[in-house]
Parts: C-alpha cells; structure tokens; sequence
C-alpha cells in the first residue's frame, strides 16, 4: 500500500481540493491498494445535496454534445455541475479513447465544472465499478448537479437508473422504429425521452410515431417527450427545466432507489470476488469440454459444487 | 490486485489544424492498451493543464505541427506547476527544429518525437518512462 498517496488523498477529500478528487477517483478505479479507506471515508461524508442525472443513448445520438449545452444551461443559472463520462473499453487491449470530453472541453478552465472520464474496463450495463465508487467521491463535494454520461449500446443500460434521480434516454431519428423502443429497457428506464438532431427531416415523423407508442404507458409514469438541436443547443433550456421539475419530484423515490442499489452493489461486488475464485477451475474444465469429455452444463454444475460459501 | 492503466492525455493547442498526427496516435495508444482522452483542436495551455489534473492523467502528449512546441510545452507546464502539479509527465511529437528538440529535453520533457518518427517509437517511451515490461 502506497500510504503517502492514499493519506494525500484523504487529507485533500478532507479539505476539498479537487485534486485529491482525480487522485482519489484513480485510486477506487484502479482498485489500488488503500481503496476501501479511501471509499470508507466517502461513504461517511458523503452528502446528498445533488440533483442526479443520467443520461444514455446509443453512440452517436449526441450524447456529449447535449451534455456540454446542458453543462453551459447550469452554469448560467449559477449551479456547480460534475460530469461522470464513460467510454467503452477494449476487450483485446483493455485499451480505451475516452472520446466525451472532447465535445465539453471548453468547460475545462471553468472552476464551477468537474469532468472525469471513464473507461468501462469490462463493465456490462453502462457503468463500470469504478464509476459507482466514483460517484461517492462526487457525492463527498458541493455540486448541485452531477450528470453521468454512460455508454450507448442501446439495450443493456438499466442498471443506471438506480444510480440517479432522472434519467434520459437520447435518440435520434432514424435510430430504429418503434419495435426498437418498444423493446424491454428503453422505455422503462427513461424518465424523458429526448429526439435529438431535431433538424433532420425524419425528425416530425419519428416524433409523432414515439409519441403515439408512449400513449400506451399509464399517464402517472409515462416519460415526457422533447426534442433538441444539441449542436445549436435549440431546445436545451427546455430540457434543463424538465431535468430540475421531474428530478425534484423523483425525490421521493431515492430511498427506494437507494435499497435497489446497495443490493445491486453488493452483489455484484460479491460476484467479482467469486469470478476472480473461479477463474483457475474455468481454465480446467474448459480443456475437458472441449475434449468433448462434458458438457458446459455439468462444468458450471461441478464449480457451483466446489465453491462453498458459508 | 490492482489494475492500473496508463492515461494519456493528447493536446492540441493554439491555430493548428493539423489534426492527422493526434487523431493516428489516439488510436495508436488506445491499442497499446492504454486509456487515451484527447482535447481536441485549438485549445488554451492553461484548459489542457487543469482537465490533465481533473482528469489525474499520467502523461500529457502534445501533438503540434505548426512550430510552435516549444511555445506551447512551456505555458502547459508553466500551468501545472501554478498548479502545484509536478507529477504529470510530458512528450511531444511533430514539427520542430534541432533547436527545438534540445530546448523541449531542457525542459524536462521525457521523449520528442519529429516528424516521421515510428508509432512505436512513442509506445515504447511511454512504457519506458512508467515502468511497464
């Protein structure tokens, strides 16, 4: 354990500097040694003042841009904004292009903004176990805002619901019909669905196709439905006081949600640790499927056997 | 079992449009395994330096074909140390002059890539100045 930098980060945490904010971030990410004295301290000082948001789509729907017009709309009603960005990560290399901060990079030089990008490093669902170790930290500064961009692969990003007060689905026209979103995820996790790239001539058509397959959703929970230009940031204004209307009324939810999470958290915690105690067997067993010798089944079978937990 | 990854931040500052050399590295780092953030074009030193700090990279990667390297690497690590920052090391790769080259070593920069230089060449230095393999 490094203690001179894990002890530099929590005298910093202590005093609020940012940089112990990036240093402490890299340590829960890089699962240093030292982390859980580090999180330790988060989670106990951590506050509950932010306004949460996510925001998901697939690639390309203008995700980044949106929230680089979001970012200026807050600032300009004076409220401090951290930003979570989070970017695939290779599979083959583990390699990543954390490419979001490119479309927010003039906030770089303003104070009152935070941006951390992520790589998923391996994480299913969009968010990846540094970036939920990670919020904790954010949560342990004064924002009154902190959005969580995650990745757009379009069908498997429920999980960040839990994690947020409001979440908003982005997509653009042409992006897929309404067999697209009428698969299950999508329009269960969004609290606003947004049509970006308003401007494309689809755009109308898609609008009244999504707004005529929401019609199905009881009215009490049915996602509201705007339209930007992200790119002018036509529509951004709008979108930012349907943010701070439907987050305040989600309040009432976070406990709930919170209960959700904390479940969610540990088990997939848990779950690391068993992979990591099984891996060896995995090896193993998998040389004698492939020598046709048993079945994939019974392999799972034989771990599930050996792996005893008290 | 920690799982640390090298960050490198690539930076373009200044009017260059010169975009071909940041956008080939990008990919090149990102496949040499590391997690690579670029700036994209025309940023200010002083933005480059504080979203290296936000973002704790461990190496800042200027990529600059207009001649001006050693201009820029000077305000970016002037930047820095306003900062209190002396952690974050530096390279440069691009269009400079014998001069140039010496000046950006004198200060403190671990490698100074000219045109024409290898890919690999920059991989390797980056593994070569953290330690890995």
């Amino acid at each position: 354990m490094d203690e001179k930098r894990i002890n530099e980060a929590l005298e910093g945490l202590k005093k609020k500097q940012k940089r112990a904010l990036s240093r402490a971030i890299s340590i829960v990410e890089n699962h240093e040694d030292g982390m859980e004295l580090v999180l330790e301290h988060a989670y106990k000082n951590m506050n509950d003042n932010a306004l949460l948001i996510g925001i998901t789509g697939p690639g390309g729907a203008g995700k980044s841009t949106s929230v680089d017009k979001i970012i200026e709309e807050f600032r300009k009603r004076g409220m401090k904004v951290g930003v979570m960005a989070v970017d695939p990560s290779s599979p083959y290399t583990g390699g990543a292009f954390l490419g979001d901060r490119i479309r927010m990079f003039k906030h770089s030089s303003d104070d009152g903004v935070y941006i951390r990008s992520f790589g998923s490093r391996g994480a299913m669902g969009g968010i990846s176990e540094g970036t939920k170790n990670a919020l904790y930290l954010f949560k342990n500064f004064d924002f009154d805002v902190i959005l969580i961009e995650s990745l757009g692969i379009g069908q498997d990003e429920t999980e960040i619901t839990n994690f947020v007060d409001v979440t908003v689905v982005t997509v653009v026209p042409g992006f897929g019909d309404s067999v697209q979103i009428a698969k299950a995820g999508m329009q269960e996790i969004a609290d606003i669905f947004v049509i970006n790239k308003a401007d494309k001539p689809d755009a109308q058509a898609y609008y009244n196709q999504m707004k005529e397959q929401l019609l199905s959703i009881p009215e009490e929970i049915r996602p509201l439905l705007m339209t930007t230009i992200a790119t002018t940031g036509k529509g951004i204004p709008e979108m930012v006081d349907a943010l701070i209307d439907v987050g305040n009324r989600q309040l009432g939810k976070r406990a709930q949600k919170e209960a959700a999470r904390v479940r969610h958290e540990i088990r997939s915690q848990a779950m690391d640790r068993i992979m990591e105690r099984i891996d060896g067997d995995v090896e193993t067993l998998a040389e004698a499927v492939l020598e046709r010798k048993m079945t994939p089944f019974r392999a799972a079978q034989m771990i599930d056997e050996k792996v005893d937990i008290k | 079992m920690s799982d640390r990854k090298v960050k490198v931040m690539i930076a373009k500052c200044g009017c260059d449009i010169h975009e071909r050399g940041a956008l080939t590295m990008l990919n090149v780092f990102r496949d040499a395994g590391f997690e690579v953030i670029y700036t994209g074009r025309y940023q200010s030193e002083e933005g480059v330096a504080k979203a290296a700090i936000d973002e704790d990279v461990d190496i800042i990667a200027v990529s600059d074909l207009s001649g001006s390297l050693v201009i820029i690497c000077r305000k970016i690590l002037a930047a820095l140390k306003a900062e209190g920052v002396d952690d974050i090391k530096m390279m440069c790769g691009g269009l400079l002059s014998d001069q140039d080259e010496k000046d950006l070593y004198d200060m403190g920069l671990f490698a100074v890539m000219g045109t024409g230089s290898p890919v690999q060449a920059s991989v390797d230095a980056i593994k070569e100045v953290m330690g890995i393999e």
